[in-house]
């Protein structure tokens, strides 16, 4: 007896994916210039939440292989900056990372 | 999210010879609450609208066994540590790694994932259903080496056993 094969079945999740991680570590040669953390503080690292779906990799009947990725999604909204700074002029793209909520998950786009 | 975004990729990636393979496409998610019901009104309605109800079911994983879902399994903890390899500095830049990394992703690992799924249906189904387990290790890595690298592999005589007397209820 034998499981499934599975190629009928797509995976779907979420997941917060970090810029970097608190307490990490480097070794350096000797005049190599160590690299710069870009947030202040562990408890602000920034991160932005995915949706992933994905199937099973399978030949196909013309013989070429699919990888299975449906996609991956980020969840947020991009705008723009009103405010100018120091760091970026007026109007640079960004992105807001949110969290899902059962209407944003199902929402059509 | 999943009707604006996840159904259409779904329709449109998923490889039109395969369309026909199967009876229906399942779509599997956690028990999240932020997760839309599998009988979710709306959901169904645009599925109806397109005809594809009988099609495309979503359904619901285990309770607390992550292990059976792919993306939990391995999949993102692998597209994450791909990602502390870089240094990206804003938002934007985390999104166009993940991206590239997703889109690198080599193919055979992923289906070793997905062989990881059923060595993990054995040991649920060796622990009575429960989720305090030990994963087995089966060498994919070598196995696929050599070529012998199994599509499904078999279900544990003794939980095979009780599942054949189920069938023949």
């Amino acid at each position: 007896m034998k499981h499934p094969h599975m190629e009928n079945e797509i995976h779907v999740d979420e997941k917060w994916f970090f810029v970097c991680r608190d307490g990490e570590s480097h070794m350096l040669v000797s005049d190599e210039i160590p690299p710069e953390r870009v947030v202040k503080h562990k408890s602000h690292i920034t991160k932005v939440m995915f949706l992933c779906a994905q199937a099973r990799p399978r030949k196909l009947t013309n013989n070429t292989w699919w990888d299975g990725k449906i996609g991956i999604w980020p969840i947020g909204c991009y705008r723009r900056a009103e405010r100018g700074s120091v760091n970026r002029p007026r109007g640079t793209l960004l992105f807001e990372p949110e969290t899902i909520n059962m209407d944003k998950c199902r929402s059509i786009r | 999210m999943m009707i604006g975004d996840v159904l259409p990729v779904i329709l449109n990636e998923f490889p039109h010879s395969e369309h026909n393979r199967f009876a229906e496409i399942i779509t599997q998610q956690d028990g999240a609450p932020t997760h839309i019901n599998p009988g979710d009104h709306e959901w169904m309605e645009t599925l109806t609208e397109m005809g594809l109800d009988e099609k495309i079911r979503l359904i619901t994983q285990p309770a607390n066994s992550p292990d059976l879902n792919i993306n939990d399994l391995g999949f993102f903890n692998a597209l994450q540590s791909m990602c502390y390899c870089t240094t990206p500095s804003n938002e934007l830049e985390l999104i166009e790694m993940v991206e590239q990394n997703y889109k690198d992703y080599p193919c055979n690992k992923i289906n070793q994932i997905w062989v990881t799924t059923q060595t993990a249906f054995n040991n649920v189904l060796d622990n009575f259903g429960g989720n305090k387990y030990k994963m087995t290790h089966m060498g994919k890595e070598k196995l696929e080496k050599q070529g012998r690298l199994p599509r499904v592999i078999e279900v544990n005589p003794f939980a095979s056993y009780f599942l054949e007397g189920f069938r023949e209820d």
